[in-house]
């Protein structure tokens, strides 16, 4: 079974109507989900059309119906009613039809049900008068329904599209054109065409449009946007740049690695639309309820419907066939399966729009209800807690210096590893030669390992103790020195204070690592772990009963951030997008840690909320729908109650979207009570 | 309605692993080999 990403309703795989992106295929109930998924502006622009042709339409509808009488009323009703009807309401039947024909329930049939009935009710009044004990139409009804639950729909999409501004502000780093270099002439063309391999200019003040190396040139870099670091980046001929960074100064010639959907922007926006489709553990209340829903509802409709039809004409109210077809269209109308099934997919989007505001991606938002309960955090040392690009200290070579130094670099510019990163820049100043290494290989937590004409090359990390290896002779060793990061101490604080428990687990001494958690206060620390110990630390805590969060480098960590109930990941710059783990920290800034903490726990909260109320509302007034509130009001509340059922089920979603907009202050709030 | 704890969709009747005597489903393989690497975290 696949979830409709966009009203998070079960959806059977055999459904024809499906969407691919970026090699994934997505399943949606019903059309309309499929239009909003695809294009959502297009989706914005089609409702406020339809909408500029139902109101006008229904008002008049509603105003000659109940102002004037006059010959051949419900003829002129009839006409009025078709735009409406047939033009606004298209989507709704369309969507119906493949509900049916996928033998599945969705709110369009629904919809459909009630304005179709009413609407041929009032076309058999129309053409049979005397048929029925009234001459009126229910033309007004079957309008207004359709107007009511379009502006719902409308309200939705406008503050679904307000919710996610910070996603599409990331998509509106990458420029419209590119100024490709043919034979180092520059010529613009559409991002669109620009593949991997061809070398583009970024003069500047320009956004960088695509992922790549920089072939020529060298300038300064603004990586704010990504990374939230914002010193700028001097970037020259070899450096990586990303995507939707700016370049400050100088012009650049790049190399594109990825372009489009390959680019670390599009990825980041790609990972901040999935959180939708991941499953809180919590929903499992809201599936079990909405895979019954669209049956139940007609069950209750046609029972009402029936049971009012006896009743009332067992007691003799000539009214009874009229008010049991009310009853069908109040009842299938005010039901809201969407309310229910957007309750936490929207919950969810919004959180990660608002996270990764605050320089927290989420990339697996079915980590949510653990992230909620989070009472232990384990930090990795290296590039973790310390700054992640560490001093080299003591560097010394014996032999051949100038090949040491070559060999070194040449192993080392293979690894992603913050000191290897850091080991590379130092040797650059020493005008390295680039050496080929076969058989390379990374070994997480000892080094890394190769071949050099015939001969094994080792460099392997022991602790801060840097040593080269050729056939096991060392050539080069260096030690590495690692700055806590700033603002760390408060950081850690804060999150003891909010009776979190704090462990460090590092592959490094214990006189280094005592040294640190002594600075930090903190009292329990394993250390000389290698990678899988790692992972058996977090196993150990979680068998006690505590929820882990394991925060990480994302590089050497995988397996204990995986075995985490939330494996938390630093990074930037390209490897955001493949960075391991649930969450990834943009910026760096561990203060984020307790942040996405609580942001777990106020998206929890507010998924049960929406939860609550739409099965609340569903629950209380489905039953007045179907006429309890009768013997206290009478049976004149059906000349309004298909109206008011539209315009409530119309308000049901917009409202459950509304209370998850407020996610974004609360969280604001909570993260700013519990830091110091 | 059985549900896959990993990823909270249907599991399926054919696809089971069991943990501490007590049987799980899935929807695939994958969720499956991940509940297996470490099954406290899906179960609690």
């Amino acid at each position: 079974m696949a979830v409709d990403p966009v009203c998070g309703m079960y959806v059977s795989e055999d459904s024809k109507i499906y969407s691919e992106q970026d090699g994934t295929r997505y399943y949606f109930c019903s059309q309309g989900c499929k239009d909003k998924f695809d294009e959502p502006d297009a989706e914005s622009k089609n409702l406020k059309l339809k909408l500029m042709v139902a109101w006008p339409f229904s008002i008049a509808i509603m105003a000659i119906g109940y102002l004037f009488v006059f010959n051949f009323k419900n003829f002129v009703l009839l006409l009025l009613v078709l735009p409406v009807q047939f033009y606004a309401g298209l989507d709704f039947y369309r969507g119906a039809y493949a509900a049916v024909k996928n033998r599945m329930g969705n709110m369009d049939l629904l919809i459909s049900l009630g304005t179709l009935t009413a609407f041929f009710f009032s076309l058999v009044i129309t053409f049979y008068p005397g048929l029925f004990p009234v001459d009126y139409t229910y033309f007004d009804a079957s309008a207004f329904i359709i107007t009511l639950i379009l502006t719902g729909n409308y309200i939705e999409n406008l503050t679904k599209r307000k919710a996610n501004s910070s996603a599409s502000a990331l998509l509106s780093l990458i420029p419209d054109r590119v100024h490709l270099l043919d034979n180092g002439i520059p010529r613009d063309i559409m991002i669109e065409k620009l593949v991997p391999g061809n070398i583009i200019q970024v003069r500047p003040g320009e956004n960088v449009p695509a992922d790549g190396i920089v072939a020529d040139g060298s300038s300064e870099i603004d990586e704010s946007m990504l990374t939230g670091e914002s010193e700028p980046v001097l970037k020259k001929a070899g450096s990586n740049v990303t995507s939707g960074t700016m370049n400050i100064n100088g012009t650049l010639s790049v190399k594109v690695t990825a372009a489009g959907k390959n680019s670390t922007v599009n990825k980041i926006y790609s990972l901040i639309q999935m959180a939708s489709m991941g499953r809180a553990k919590i929903q499992k209340i809201s599936d079990i309820f909405s895979s019954y829903f669209v049956p139940i509802v007609l069950i209750a409709a046609t029972s009402s419907a029936i049971f009012w039809y006896f009743y009332l004409r067992s007691s003799g109210n000539p009214l009874y066939f009229i008010i049991s077809i009310l009853v069908f269209v109040s009842v299938v109308v005010i039901a809201c399966p969407c309310a229910i099934g957007l309750a936490a997919p929207i919950t969810l989007l919004i959180s990660s729009n608002e996270s990764s505001r605050n320089g927290i991606l989420i990339k697996n938002s079915s980590s949510m209800d653990r992230l909620s309960k989070i009472d232990t955090v384990i930090f990795d040392k290296t590039g973790t807690i310390t700054d992640n690009t560490p001093k080299i200290i003591n560097f010394t070579t014996s032999g051949d210096r100038k090949l040491a130094v070559s060999l070194l670099y040449s192993i080392e510019s293979g690894s992603n590893h913050p000191v290897a990163r850091a080991i590379v820049e130092y040797l650059q100043g020493m005008n390295p030669e680039k050496l080929d290494i076969s058989q390379y290989k990374e070994v997480p937590g000892i080094g890394v390992t190769g071949e050099y004409m015939g001969k094994t090359l080792e460099a392997r990390r022991s602790g801060e103790h840097i040593s080269l290896l050729i056939d096991g002779n060392e050539l080069a060793s260096l030690n590495v020195e690692h700055n806590l990061r700033s603002g760390i101490e408060k950081d850690i604080k804060n999150l003891i204070r909010n009776n979190i428990r704090v462990l460090i687990v590092t592959g490094d001494t214990v006189e280094n690592t005592g040294r640190i958690a002594s600075q930090l206060g903190i009292e329990e620390y394993y250390c000389s772990i290698k990678p899988e110990g790692k992972a058996e630390i977090v196993m150990e805590q979680q068998k006690k009963g505590s929820y882990v969060m394991f925060v990480g480098d994302g590089i050497n960590d995988t397996v204990a951030m995986q075995t985490a109930d939330v494996g938390v990941a630093m990074a930037s710059g390209s490897d955001i997008a493949t960075a391991s783990g649930d969450i990834i920290l943009l910026n760096n800034d561990l203060k984020n840690i307790l942040g996405s903490i609580i942001i777990g726990k106020y998206t929890i909260r507010k998924i049960k909320q929406n939860i609550g109320w739409a099965i609340g509302y569903n629950s209380a007034l489905i039953p007045v729908a179907a006429g309890v509130l009768v013997p206290l009001l009478g049976l004149g509340i059906y000349y309004v109650l298909p109206i008011f059922a539209a315009l409530a089920m119309g308000l049901s979603s917009t409202t459950v979207v509304l209370n998850s907009m407020r996610l974004g202050k609360h969280m604001e709030k909570g993260i700013m009570a519990s830091s110091l | 309605m059985a549900t896959d704890p990993v990823c909270g969709m249907k599991g399926k009747k054919e696809i089971e692993s069991e943990y501490n005597g007590k049987k799980y489903y899935f929807c695939r393989e994958g969720c499956k080999a991940e509940f297996e690497k470490n099954p406290i975290k899906y179960i609690r």
